[in-house]
């Protein structure tokens, strides 16, 4: 060995090692830097292996070529960092049990940015869906990267909306950057890599597991300044980042729900426990524009003006969806002559004017509050 | 001596004229038949020798051979009986060969010399008046059923030896003996008039539900129906029939012809005057929803041709019995192929389906509905995309609240929709003519430009909820054919902002 390479390449090296987890490493490279590893191989005095991970370590160290395998990661598009790295986030150096390498896809600065965030259920409601899309928005709009799990759900409809509102997001992945999990949400995998960046700890093929995402959360709360809960279950992997944040020291907002609603369940007692209360997705991104990137209060948006007819069916509408069918319903308790096609004009009136939404047969108000 | 017998044959839902050919001569004693025939056609030896012999006539020890001509279509059903008896006995000499001059002889034998009523006479009447046959013997219970075609002169007989007198009798003594059956068509349809079918007027609430069949009645649209159990989507799709346009007298033909070669046709109702409503359980082979077997019988798409086949729970049918549903809808016809043979059965028929809206049935009531999104997605997924494609409408009937079951009924009646409905009809009839198409439906993606334009401001209406709404261009098709029929109801000539609003409420969830 007569070039001396990036401390990375060895840390890469260390990090494909079979066998050799996360906290194994740890404890290495607290006896040993992986260089001296690399060189002088198990053999090397006071390694806190076992016989068999000594084994794996000479027998990969034979087979991989360092410089091929790191030409490999850059070809993918993959960028590499480790505790020893310059670009290693500083965020994620103070949380207790720091990543110790990191995989990024995309645009790796966002990973430096102020952000928030946002988490919830897989499951959730359409007033789970519409908060996650509002706060994503808004969050967006203060120029505020959300950060999240990419995951099915209030996850990755704050992360999609945050990004067609021309904001950015940042996705963390229990599984490798080089894997979509879950399937369905490859457009935001791939919007994600375009204005946005995917992170995760594990090597870019590692397949989702359960056992993985736990840990995952404790990099979202990391990355971000403030948590969010929209919608959780009492038990979930959402109250698990927010155990992760409040161990970081960071603060937690939940949105509160209904007493019936499983899904808001675990907000409400994490608001009954002290969590602070999210009452607007607009007011709380106005706030943490201002705290966070010192940003003055922005002034209410001109709306396009309501006719007096669309403003009485706005007024039917509600923030949950409603069928064509039970607003025509409620409009002729008013209007008994109101015919479908006067009501679905009015209605697609109110979604072109961006104060409705629809989502297969039904219609709800596109704001909260 | 030699005979030559008209008799007819069934093939798919048509008859072909044949020729039974007897042939009786010194020789060998014995019976042989020939001319491609199944087993049921060839056991008319035992039959009609016994039957002959119970209506005393006892068989000469002689070489009898009888070919069935044509000879390579292969023969099938018991409707030869009677003809080759009537062939043994002008060959016989028992019978003058005249009496076989333009006249038709079907008829399946019992042992005891009885006539038994056979399936396919509709379209064997059909036949014979096209090959200009003037007179027709057959068994007494299919007379009415003969005599609907007009122009021949149909003789119901119950027994061989019936037959054989009426036959042997001079020309001015038959019709004192057995008079030709008549039969008022017309009167059929009448009686039709003051049955008791549903109505649309019993259905409380379901507005939408209720525009959503209007539509779909007057445009020939598929229509599916999604809500929860207990909503009343049976009650709606029963009702169907009841808007659409009542049978003309070609229509009842075709369908009639349909049941009568599968045997259907009720005694004493030698027409179906009614549209075809059929709701099969999920549970039916594929064959018997899209025809099939052996020897080819219709399915039940066949069956409701003209009418309304409703398919309840439809993503249980599973995956084979609705893929079989796509050539029918794309063509209107099964066409089932065998070795020997292929027929072709008419399936223009209107699809009624219903389902839950997920697994559980109350998906978006996400405190209720304990589905993930997978299974909903999974459960959706079972009806695939070219067969979604097929149906204009989706409409969801929603639960009802004790408003609506307390409130009193005061929708339009059947009679006041299917008025709308006739009215759109001749807006399309007007259209359409000198086209390949009758319906709204009917539009392939190519003419829908063309029958379905729109003006500038509708077009830049369209062009903007496209781009808003996400729709796929699937989706805009189905929405301008929706639309031009809600038109067609309002009797406007151009497509306007309302009719596309509306269309747009019966979006389902792919678009």
């Amino acid at each position: 060995m007569t070039k001396r390479m990036k401390e990375e390449l060895y840390y890469y090296w260390l990090d494909n090692v079979p066998g050799i987890g996360r906290i194994t490493m740890r404890r290495l490279i607290e006896v040993i830097s992986p260089r001296e590893l690399y060189e002088q191989g198990a053999g090397a005095p006071g390694l806190p292996l076992r016989e068999k991970q000594r084994k794996q370590l000479d027998e990969h160290r034979q087979r991989w070529r360092l410089e091929e395998e790191w030409e490999g990661l850059r070809e993918k598009g993959i960028h590499f960092c480790c505790m020893t790295s310059r670009d290693y986030p500083d965020k994620l150096r103070n949380i207790p049990d720091p990543p110790v390498v990191l995989y990024q896809k995309g645009e790796v600065e966002h990973i430096h940015r102020t952000g928030v965030a946002v988490v919830g259920t897989r499951n959730c409601s359409a007033y789970g869906t519409l908060a996650a899309k509002e706060l994503g928005r808004a969050l967006a709009d203060q120029g505020i990267v959300v950060i999240s799990g990419m995951a099915r759900g209030i996850d990755g409809i704050s992360q999609w909306a945050a990004l067609e509102q021309g904001g950015a997001s940042v996705g963390v992945l229990g599984c490798g950057v080089e894997i979509c999990y879950p399937r369905e949400n490859r457009f935001l995998y791939e919007r994600l890599q375009e204005s946005g960046c995917l992170l995760s700890e594990s090597s870019p093929y590692t397949q989702p597991h359960a056992g993985l995402f736990p840990s995952r959360n404790r990099l979202i709360s990391g990355l971000a300044e403030v948590l969010v809960v929209i919608e959780a279950k009492e038990k979930s992997g959402s109250l698990i980042t927010v155990d992760m944040a409040l161990e970081q020291g960071k603060e937690v907002y939940a949105m509160p729900g209904r007493i019936t609603d499983s899904v808001s369940r675990g907000c409400n007692v994490l608001i009954k426990q002290g969590a602070e209360l999210l009452l607007s997705p607009r007011e709380f991104a106005g706030e943490m524009g201002k705290l966070l990137m010192g940003k003055k209060a922005e002034e209410k948006k001109e709306e396009s003006p309501l006719t007096l007819q669309e403003k009485e069916l706005y007024g039917l509408l509600e923030p949950l969806p409603l069928s064509v069918e039970a607003i025509w319903q409620k409009a002729r308790r008013i209007n008994p002559g109101l015919t479908l096609s006067q009501v679905m004009e009015g209605l697609l009136m109110l979604v072109m004017k961006g104060q409705a939404s629809t989502h297969e047969q039904y219609f709800y108000r596109s704001h909260l509050g | 001596m030699f005979s030559r017998v008209l008799a007819g044959g069934i093939h798919g839902i048509d008859s072909y004229l044949a020729q039974v050919e007897v042939d009786v001569s010194q020789g060998m004693p014995g019976f042989d038949m020939v001319g491609l025939l199944s087993s049921e056609v060839r056991e008319a030896r035992e039959r009609v020798r016994v039957a002959l012999k119970n209506s005393a006539f006892r068989l000469p020890p002689q070489r009898i051979t009888v070919n069935i001509s044509p000879a390579d279509i292969r023969k099938e059903g018991s409707a030869f009986d009677l003809a080759i008896a009537i062939g043994i006995m002008v060959s016989m000499e028992y019978l003058p060969q005249e009496i076989l001059e333009n006249t038709l002889f079907i008829g399946e034998l019992g042992l005891n010399g009885e006539l038994k009523s056979v399936k396919g006479i509709l379209p064997m009447m059909i036949m014979a008046k096209e090959k200009g046959i003037d007179r027709c013997i057959l068994p007494r219970e299919n007379a009415a059923e003969g005599a609907v075609i007009p122009g021949i002169r149909i003789i119901g007989v119950s027994n061989l030896e019936e037959a054989i007198r009426y036959c042997g009798l001079k020309e001015e003594e038959k019709d004192a003996f057995l008079a030709p059956t008549l039969l008022d068509t017309n009167a059929l349809f009448q009686e039709k008039e003051n049955a008791d079918v549903p109505d649309f007027a019993d259905i409380r609430g379901q507005e939408l539900v209720k525009r959503a069949a209007v539509i779909a009645a007057a445009g020939f649209h598929h229509l599916l129906i999604t809500g929860i159990p207990g909503t009343g989507k049976t009650m709606v799709a029963k009702r169907i029939p009841s808007i659409l346009p009542p049978l003309s007298m070609e229509e009842s033909l075709e369908v009639s012809k349909i049941y009568s070669v599968s045997g259907l046709l009720k005694q004493g109702k030698p027409l179906i005057t009614d549209r075809p409503f059929l709701h099969p359980h999920h549970t039916i082979s594929t064959r018997a929803l899209a025809g099939g077997g052996r020897i080819p019988r219709p399915g039940m798409i066949s069956l409701s041709h003209r009418g309304v086949l409703f398919l309840d729970e439809f993503p249980e049918f599973g995956r084979e019995n609705i893929e079989v549903l796509r050539q029918p809808l794309e063509d209107k016809e099964v066409q089932i192929a065998r070795s020997h043979a292929s027929v072709t059965y008419p399936a223009d028929t209107m699809i009624v389906a219903a389902m839950n809206p997920c697994p559980c049935g109350f998906y978006p009531d996400r405190n209720r509905c304990q589905c993930t999104e997978n299974e909903i997605r999974r459960y959706r997924s079972r009806i695939s995309g070219p067969i979604y494609d097929r149906i204009d409408l989706c409409v969801e009937a929603k639960a009802l609240d004790i408003e609506d079951l307390q409130g009193e009924a005061v929708g339009l009646s059947s009679r006041e929709l299917r008025k709308q409905v006739m009215q759109a009809r001749v807006m399309q009839e007007k259209r359409y003519k000198g086209t390949p198409f009758f319906f709204n439906a009917d539009l392939g993606a190519g003419d829908i430009s063309r029958f379905c334009a729109l003006g500038k401001g509708e077009e830049a209406y369209m062009k903007k909820l496209f781009s808003l709404l996400g729709l796929s261009a699937r989706a805009y098709h189905r929405i301008l054919k929706t639309a031009r029929t809600i038109a067609d109801l309002e009797e406007a000539e151009k497509i306007e902002k309302r009719h596309l609003s509306e269309a747009m409420s019966f979006r389902g969830w792919e678009d």
